[in-house]
């Protein structure tokens, strides 16, 4: 029996993508994690035809920049890196025209005139673009000079031309490394399952998932519990927001637009991406800034990844935090020899139940202070941002006062952000605990030595801060939301001692069968 | 159920599932596991430290069109270079490499046979030689090898290496050509 389930990614894929968020730059990481799983978000939906039509505009800006005469596109995007907001900014900050058209910075957007054609381009979005031309750059390099060759002094048809050979290119490359039949397969097999019992999202329990790793279906082989609560909560999830988002004759609809029945790939993204509160991956939460180690962030992995369902679903991640861990070292211990991995299975995993409660309160308190030290910051800054976020982390009965007060300046005035800001001040001044939690605040800063806190960042860095609080403020709701559900099954504080002792005689049961008891 | 509801389903399920696969199991970073991209040999060229030279030249001299793109980008990036020196005689070894922006020579451990100091002089070096130090790349049709310099004091800096080493033949061998980043 194979023990390792046909995935879909090639390895070579996974690892020019764990790459992009490695590779050097002039400072640290060149590219944002952030921007990187954007792309991969394109990618996976094959969702990328907007951004090559975004870099080729991109692209015909830097090669008709009079500032990049010879290999424009190295020079820009590799050796002078303008890749981040501020640099792209600075890099076209004086006007260009010439006879193929016109580039202006404007307040918000880069705008280019291409003939009679206006193309707005953020320099937000430069990082996910950089990303996608190193991509390419890395599949072919000699794209970089056909690009440039195209795309001087040239016309919107070859700007078209361009944008379309990119896609061709990604194309050709992802049919190799991204073949769909193994994903298409697994989601059969489960759908197939889950049908067969009856069940939908909502009627889900954790004993479903542990009967499907105990009893899984005969194809494709389903052996880390890991694969199958992932697979079994996607399987779940795509099937519940079709359901809620179509009925059958839009979804008719959308099928009869196209004799292949191809889905659209934008509303794919849309749906499984932007829409969903769930399976984002906030890792890049541990770059740049730095707002929490690895360690911090780990814990809460596996419940931003599935949302809701962890909290409909608590033994299901109880069981995936320790159990997947000790299925992981037996995976490792089989490699080396029957004796390690039959010393691997007489030894219970090193951490229970209990710990791994533990580390999500840690993380959320860590979540929290984090969120005072970005408060602090706005503060510094004369930013009113820092009130949204202090209305949110001071205790209940300030966060009232300061709700009531904030809906009495909206009523009563329409002031300048500077005279709200020293109204807020005057407000602090009033009340001591909100001061108290200032102070502290600026206590945390001066302490946080972390990469992104030493200092305090300019005005022109500071959207990154407020992502950051925002993702925080999302991995600190559902982790208390997870402890709840946890500590109403652990009301006595012994259950979770039982279940993990009566979960460790399944588990172990199911991993001697699997892997086997050598010398038995 | 239809067809169409079907297939987004599955659809929506391959995008999740793949977007999981791809950040939540890296492989395991082995060389053979790794792949590089254009940045890194751009880095590389430029001459960052950061980057894992010996990893990284190993694969450009797997394949020729990375060898020459990367030779390409010596040509556009380096800070000096010595050409392949035109064959006056059969023997290819030379004592010295030089140009005018440095010279690069060596001399022999007096007390461990087999080990020699291979000097890089730099007069008018640059602020990323003090800093990080020199890169020094040597470039046949064939092969492409490559060592790392400590940063420049007084405009030169040294390396103890092995005679036998190939990277030290290259470096005195007329038919490969020099570059310093």
């Amino acid at each position: 029996m194979s023990n390792i389930i046909n995935y879909g990614i090639s390895e070579t894929l996974k690892a020019l993508f764990a790459q992009l968020k490695e590779t050097p730059g002039l400072h640290g990481y060149k590219y944002h994690d952030k921007d990187v799983e954007q792309l991969s978000q394109n990618i996976v939906c094959r969702n990328y035809g907007s951004v090559c039509y975004e870099l080729s505009f991109l692209c015909w800006a830097v090669v008709n920049h009079p500032g990049y005469s010879s290999s424009a596109l190295l020079s820009f995007f590799w050796l002078e890196e303008n890749i981040q907001p501020r640099r792209f900014r600075q890099a076209f900050s004086q006007p260009i025209k010439n006879p193929s058209g016109q580039i202006d910075m404007g307040d918000d957007y880069l705008q280019l005139q291409v003939g009679a054609i206006k193309f707005a381009l953020s320099p937000t979005r430069v990082g996910v673009l950089a990303v996608m031309l190193e991509l390419i750059a890395s599949i072919e390099p000699e794209q970089l000079s056909k690009i440039e060759k195209l795309l001087v002094a040239a016309n919107v048809q070859s700007i078209k031309q361009v944008s379309s050979n990119l896609q061709k290119l990604i194309y050709s490359y992802l049919k190799e490394h991204i073949p769909e039949a193994s994903t298409q397969e697994r989601f059969r097999a489960i759908s197939g399952w889950l049908k067969q019992h009856s069940l939908t999202a909502a009627k889900l329990t954790d004993q479903d998932v542990l009967d499907f790793w105990l009893h899984p279906p005969q194809q494709p082989s389903y052996i880390k519990y890991s694969t199958v609560l992932d697979d079994l909560l996607d399987a779940i999830t795509a099937i519940e927001v079709v359901e809620n988002t179509f009925n059958a004759d839009y979804a008719l609809s959308l099928g009869s637009n196209n004799e292949q029945g191809e889905v659209d790939a934008d509303w794919v993204q849309n749906t499984v991406f932007d829409q969903a509160d769930n399976s984002s991956d906030l890792s890049w939460l541990c770059q740049s800034p730095k707002f929490l180690t690895l360690a911090q962030y780990q814990p809460m992995q596996a419940l931003l990844s599935h949302g809701k369902l962890a909290r409909q679903l608590p033994l299901s991640f109880l069981r995936l935090n320790i159990f997947a861990g000790w299925q992981s070292v037996l995976v490792q211990a089989k490699r080396k020899s029957p004796q390690v991995l039959a010393d691997k299975l007489q030894q219970c995993p090193n951490r229970q139940y209990h710990d791994y409660v533990a580390e999500l309160n840690d993380a959320e308190s860590q979540c929290k202070q984090v969120q005072q030290v970005i408060a602090h910051i706005f503060y510094s800054l004369n930013n009113p941002v820092f009130v949204g976020i202090m209305g949110k982390q001071m205790p209940t009965d300030l966060q009232q006062t300061l709700k009531v007060w904030m809906r009495a300046q909206i009523v009563t005035t329409t002031e300048s952000e500077v005279d709200f800001f020293l109204n807020v001040q005057q407000w602090l001044a009033q009340h001591t605990k909100a001061h108290a939690w200032l102070t502290e605040a600026a206590n945390l800063f001066k302490n946080n030595n972390k990469d992104g806190f030493k200092t305090l960042p300019s005005v022109a860095d500071l959207d990154i801060y407020q992502d950051g609080s925002e993702a925080l403020d999302h991995c600190q709701e559902l982790v208390a939301r997870y402890l709840l559900v946890i500590k109403k099954i652990n009301n006595q504080n012994t259950q979770l001692a039982e279940i993990y002792r009566s979960d460790l005689c399944i588990f172990s049961n199911r991993f001697k069968q699997i892997y086997g008891v050598p010398h038995a | 159920m239809p067809d169409h509801l079907n297939h987004m389903q599955e659809q929506v399920f391959t995008a999740k599932a793949l977007y999981r696969e791809l950040h939540q199991h890296p492989p395991e970073q082995s060389h053979s596991g790794k792949s590089w991209l254009f940045n890194d040999l751009v880095q590389l060229a430029q001459g960052n430290p950061k980057i894992d030279g010996h990893q990284l030249i190993q694969h450009i001299n797997q394949s020729l069109p990375l060898r020459r793109q990367y030779m390409q980008l010596l040509q556009k990036l380096a800070f000096a270079s010595s050409p392949v020196q035109a064959a006056a005689s059969s023997k290819t070894e030379i004592s010295s490499r030089k140009s005018a922006e440095f010279e690069l020579l060596f001399k022999r451990d007096k007390q461990f046979s087999g080990q020699v100091y291979v000097i890089l002089k730099i007069p008018h070096s640059i602020e990323k030689h003090h800093n990080q130090g020199v890169r020094v790349n040597c470039c046949s049709d064939n092969l492409i090898s490559t060592m790392h310099f400590p940063p420049i004091v007084d405009g030169k800096t040294q390396l103890l290496m092995e005679e036998s080493d190939q990277k030290f033949i290259n470096m005195f061998d007329a038919e490969f050509a020099i570059y310093l980043s």
